[in-house]
C-alpha cells in the first residue's frame, strides 16, 4: 500500500547520500558502467516502489548496499550481462582508471564472495559489523572472507584491526 | 594501509548523470500511479464482499472427512505459488518478521506443524487457544505463522496432518516478484 509518496526532493537527497557508494559497489562487482547503473537504478526503485521503514541511518545504508549487491548478483545470475555493450571512452573515465590500477585492478578481479567483503572493508570503510549486517552473514564469516581474501591478494593490510 | 592511490581512484569514481535522471524518473511515476491506487481501494471491499459470499457457499457444503486445506484471503493454496502481497512491503525491513495469516478448512480437526518460527491459532472472539511450532485447529479458524528472523534466502515450511494425511506447504521468497509466496509442495499418507 502506497500511504503517500516520495517528494523529489526527498529522492534527491537519498540519491546524493547513497548513489556514488552504490556505484561504485556496483561497477566494481560488475565491471560495466550501464550494468551497474541498471543495478543501482533498480535498487531506487525498489526504494520509491515499496517505501521500506527503517530503524536509522545505518540500517538504511545496509538495505541500500545489500540490494544493489543482490542486483548485481541477479544480473551476472540471468546473464544479463552480455547484453551490454561496453562503452568505452565514453562518461566515466574515472572508473576506467580505477579499474587499471595496482591493487584495486587485483581486488575487482577475486572471485565474488571475496570481492564483496575487501570492497566494503577497505574501500568503503566499513566495519566487519556492518558488513555482517549488510551480507547477512556472522562476524565470524565475514572475518573468515577477508582473510581468504587477502591470501588471495597476498597482501597483509589492517589485518590486526580484524583478529 | 590499503594504498592510497587506488583508494583515491576508487573513491574519484561517481554514479553518472543518467542515472539521476532515471531515478528522478521513477518518482515521478510513482506520483502519477497514486491515483490508481486510490481508485483500487475502491475496488476492494466489494472484492471482500465477493470473497465472503464464495466463502459461504464454499462452506455451506460438508468437506471430506480428511481433506485439509489452508486459504489465504479467500483462496486456496495450491502447488502454483500462491503470492502473499501482504508481505511485499514488509520483506525489505531488515529483521522484519514474516507474519503469514490464514486459514484452515478441513472436515476434522488437523494438528499445524512449522519448521520455524512459530503458529499462533485463533478461537471465537479472536482468543488465541493455540501458540507454539505445532497446534490443532480446526475449519474456518484463524492462524497465524510467524517467523521472526526469516531470511529470504531460506524456505520454510508447514505441515498439515489429518489421521490419514498430511499436507506439505513451503513458504519461500522471490528476488523476482520482492514478495514471499507459498505453494503446496506435496501431499501423502500420515507415517
Amino acid at each position: 500500500m502506497h500511504a503517500s509518496t516520495f517528494t523529489p526532493e526527498e529522492i534527491a537527497e537519498v540519491y546524493e547520500r547513497y548513489a556514488d557508494m552504490l556505484y561504485r559497489v556496483a561497477f566494481s562487482i560488475l565491471r560495466m558502467k550501464e550494468a551497474a547503473e541498471d543495478a543501482v537504478s533498480d535498487t531506487f526503485y525498489k526504494y520509491i516502489d515499496k517505501r521500506p521503514a527503517f530503524r536509522g541511518r545505518e540500517h538504511e545504508k545496509a538495505w541500500f548496499l545489500r540490494v544493489t549487491m543482490n542486483g548485481c548478483r541477479d544480473i551476472q545470475r540471468k546473464g544479463r550481462l552480455q547484453s551490454y555493450t561496453p562503452l568505452d571512452g565514453i562518461a566515466d573515465k574515472a572508473a576506467d582508471e580505477a579499474a587499471g590500477s595496482g591493487i584495486l585492478d587485483d581486488v575487482l578481479r577475486l572471485p565474488q564472495k571475496l570481492k564483496e567483503v575487501i570492497l566494503l572493508f577497505y574501500f568503503e570503510e566499513m566495519t566487519v559489523e556492518q558488513i555482517a549486517g549488510v551480507l547477512r552473514l556472522s562476524n565470524a564469516a565475514v572475518k573468515m572472507r577477508l582473510a581468504r581474501a587477502r591470501k588471495a591478494l597476498k597482501i597483509n593490510i589492517r589485518g590486526d584491526d580484524i583478529t | 594501509m590499503m594504498d592510497q592511490d587506488s583508494l583515491q581512484k576508487y573513491k574519484a569514481i561517481h554514479a553518472p548523470d543518467s542515472l539521476k535522471e532515471k531515478v528522478l524518473s521513477y518518482q515521478a511515476k510513482s506520483v502519477s500511479r497514486t491515483s490508481t491506487v486510490k481508485l483500487k481501494s475502491y475496488v476492494k471491499p466489494l472484492t471482500a464482499f465477493a470473497a465472503c459470499i464464495f466463502l459461504a457457499f464454499l462452506f455451506s457444503f460438508p468437506a471430506s472427512r480428511d481433506q485439509a486445506d489452508i486459504l489465504i484471503g479467500g483462496e486456496t493454496v495450491g502447488t502454483k505459488p500462491y503470492e502473499i502481497t501482504a508481505l511485499r512491503r514488509a520483506t525489505f525491513m531488515l529483521g522484519s518478521p514474516v507474519w503469514v495469516q490464514l486459514e484452515v478448512s478441513c472436515g476434522k480437526p488437523v494438528r499445524i506443524v512449522v519448521d520455524s518460527g512459530v503458529v499462533r491459532i485463533y478461537g471465537e472472539n479472536h482468543a488465541v487457544i493455540g501458540d507454539g511450532t505445532s497446534g490443532t485447529a480446526e475449519s474456518g479458524q484463524s492462524v497465524e505463522w510467524i517467523i521472526g528472523d526469516a531470511d529470504t534466502d531460506s524456505r520454510y515450511h508447514l505441515s498439515l496432518k489429518g489421521d490419514d494425511t498430511v499436507r506439505r506447504y513451503e513458504l519461500l521468497f522471490s528476488e523476482k516478484s520482492g514478495t514471499w509466496s507459498i505453494r503446496l509442495m506435496s501431499k501423502g499418507e500420515s507415517s
